[in-house]
This record gives C-alpha cells, sequence and structure tokens, in this order.
C-alpha cells in the first residue's frame, strides 16, 4: 500500500506539475455557456492566494507548476488530516456510547 | 463545470449549501464507522490525483475544453460515501486557494459534481452488479456512471441558472448538455482506463476498501 501511494503521489505531482502545461486553455463548457449568453463572472467575497492556479510573480510557466504542485500536495494533505480526525474521534465515540449503553 | 461567483442568487446558493452541508455531514458519519487507517493515505493519494487530473484540460470542439470530474473514479474504488468527501476536499481546495469555482458557489459545485456524481455513479454500480456479475461491474460503472454522472451535473448546473434567472432554460440547457454530453464520454473513457489499470495492477488497492461482511 505504501508503494501505492508514494508512486501515485509521484504521478500526480508530475501530471500536476509538468502535463498541465499541454492543456487545453480553451474556456471549459460551463465557461463557454455563459461567455455566449453574455454572463460575466461575479467579484470573489474573499480573494484566493492563487487566483486561476498562476503565481504572477514566479512567470507564466514556474508559476503554474508551483501553483499545481502545491495544490495537488495540499489536496493529499488535506484529506488525510480531515479523515484521520474522523478515524480519531471514531472509535472513542463508540466506545464511549457502548460504555453509556453498558 | 465549477460554477463563478456571482452568477447564483442567495436563496439557489444558501439551499444548496445546506443540501451538501448535510450530505457532507451524513458521508463522514457513514466514513467514522468504516474507515480503517490503512485507508486514509490511499484516499488522500486518490484525491491528489483527481485534482491534478483536472488541470488537464481536453479540446471538445474549437474553443471549448473539458476535463475530468473524477467522482465516478474515486466512487467506484472508495465507495460513495468517501468519495464525497474526498471530492469535497479537491473542490474546497480548488475554491479557497485557486479560485476555481465561486465561494458563494461552493455548496452548489460540491453537489453538482461531488454529491449527484457518487449517488449516480453507486446507482449504477449496484445495478450493473446484478445484470453483468461482480466481475465487470467496476468497469461498467465507471463508463456509465462517468458518462451520467458529468451529464446529470450540467443538467442541475444548468437549472440552477435558471432558478436563479440568470440565464433562460432551453438556450442553457440545450449547449450546456450537448457539451458535457461529450465530456461525459471522457470522463467513461478516462474513468474506465484509470479503473482497468488499477484493477490490473493492484486489485488489492481496490479490495482494502470493500466492506466486509
Amino acid at each position: 500500500m505504501r508503494k501505492f501511494v508514494l508512486v501515485g503521489l509521484l504521478i500526480s505531482l508530475a501530471v500536476a506539475g509538468v502535463l498541465s502545461h499541454f492543456a487545453s486553455r480553451s474556456p471549459d463548457g460551463l465557461e463557454t455557456v455563459l461567455h455566449r449568453m453574455g454572463v460575466g463572472e461575479g467579484k470573489p467575497p474573499v480573494p484566493a492566494p492563487f487566483p486561476d492556479y498562476g503565481i504572477p510573480v514566479l512567470g507564466s510557466i514556474l508559476g503554474k507548476t508551483v501553483a499545481a504542485v502545491l495544490g495537488t500536495a495540499l489536496a493529499f494533505l488535506l484529506i488525510l488530516l480531515l479523515l484521520r480526525a474522523l478515524t480519531r474521534r471514531g472509535p472513542r465515540a463508540s466506545s464511549a456510547k457502548r460504555g453509556e449503553n453498558a | 463545470m465549477h460554477i463563478p461567483d456571482g452568477v447564483l442568487t442567495p436563496p439557489v446558493w444558501m439551499s444548496l449549501a445546506g443540501v451538501s452541508a448535510a450530505a457532507v455531514g451524513l458521508a463522514s458519519a457513514k466514513v467514522r464507522h468504516e474507515l480503517e487507517d490503512r485507508q486514509v493515505p490511499v484516499a488522500g493519494v486518490l484525491g491528489a490525483f483527481v485534482f491534478a487530473a483536472q488541470m488537464l484540460n481536453f479540446p471538445i470542439t474549437p474553443g471549448t475544453s473539458g476535463h475530468l470530474v473524477g467522482t465516478s473514479l474515486l466512487t467506484v474504488l472508495v465507495g460513495p460515501w468517501l468519495a464525497m468527501l474526498v471530492m469535497s476536499a479537491v473542490l474546497v481546495i480548488q475554491c479557497f486557494v485557486f479560485h476555481d469555482g465561486g465561494l458563494t458557489a461552493l455548496g452548489a459545485n460540491i453537489f453538482n459534481m461531488a454529491v449527484l456524481g457518487a449517488g449516480t455513479t453507486a446507482l449504477v454500480l449496484r445495478l450493473s452488479r446484478r445484470m453483468v456479475g461482480d466481475g465487470k461491474s467496476r468497469l461498467v460503472a465507471g463508463a456509465l456512471g462517468g458518462w451520467l454522472s458529468v451529464f446529470l451535473g450540467a443538467v442541475t448546473t444548468t437549472l440552477e441558472l435558471v432558478v436563479s434567472g440568470t440565464t433562460p432554460l432551453w438556450p442553457a440547457l440545450i449547449p450546456m448538455a450537448s457539451i458535457h454530453a461529450l465530456i461525459g464520454l471522457c470522463e467513461g473513457a478516462i474513468t474506465v482506463a484509470a479503473l482497468g489499470y488499477i484493477l490490473g495492477v493492484r486489485p488489492d488497492v481496490v479490495r482494502a476498501f470493500e466492506p466486509r461482511r
């Protein structure tokens, strides 16, 4: 399982950091339809640190690579943290409940 | 299919935020009792892969692209509840860090892509188990569930825009449905390819998420 996770992470980081540069730059289906109907995007209530997967100070190529790699790593870590928090509380909560019933 | 800020009215995005919060809460409750420690890093790496794969836009028609959503892939691999949580985490990062999908539309995006996609694919998986047996059912569910989840997600996305008064019904629904019918074909194909690869090389990974009876 450890090997699957490591290899999978490397593949994901490579997809994000390298392959994403070869992706189509055209707008996606929803963006196209909204644009055709003259609907504009609203201003975000809170600004995001790296809007549109770019870090302007690093330039367009390096900026995108760094943003994409950061995002991929962040996805892995956030899911790990969330699920760890869930499972850690799980057994304790259920054993406490069982204690009450007994 | 990530809805931006400013195109849904407050009643629409607030109700969808409520529905998605309830769905994520239910998923957390389900996952809490079933998840084993060894499954956690696998769920994490699948989420990281989906995040990365979503950056690979492929051309659909001249001037329009599509990309993998990944909910069907996750659902077939780890089950609908965990898939919903992993997908929601990916959407949260895209929204807060990269402004891909609006902050006010986060609940709608979780509903259209994570909740609906996991539910649809789980239903298709259950039906295909009955019809083609265990062996091929995952691939069938990846193909059909992949197409259906993208198509239905595009339909609900459009309905949310229509209820918000942002777009009229048919002039938005017809192009949205037809573009996403095509994107759905790619979703199905990529999902089947990824499933075929993982099932062929590491069937133990998928077996680790099967409920023990």
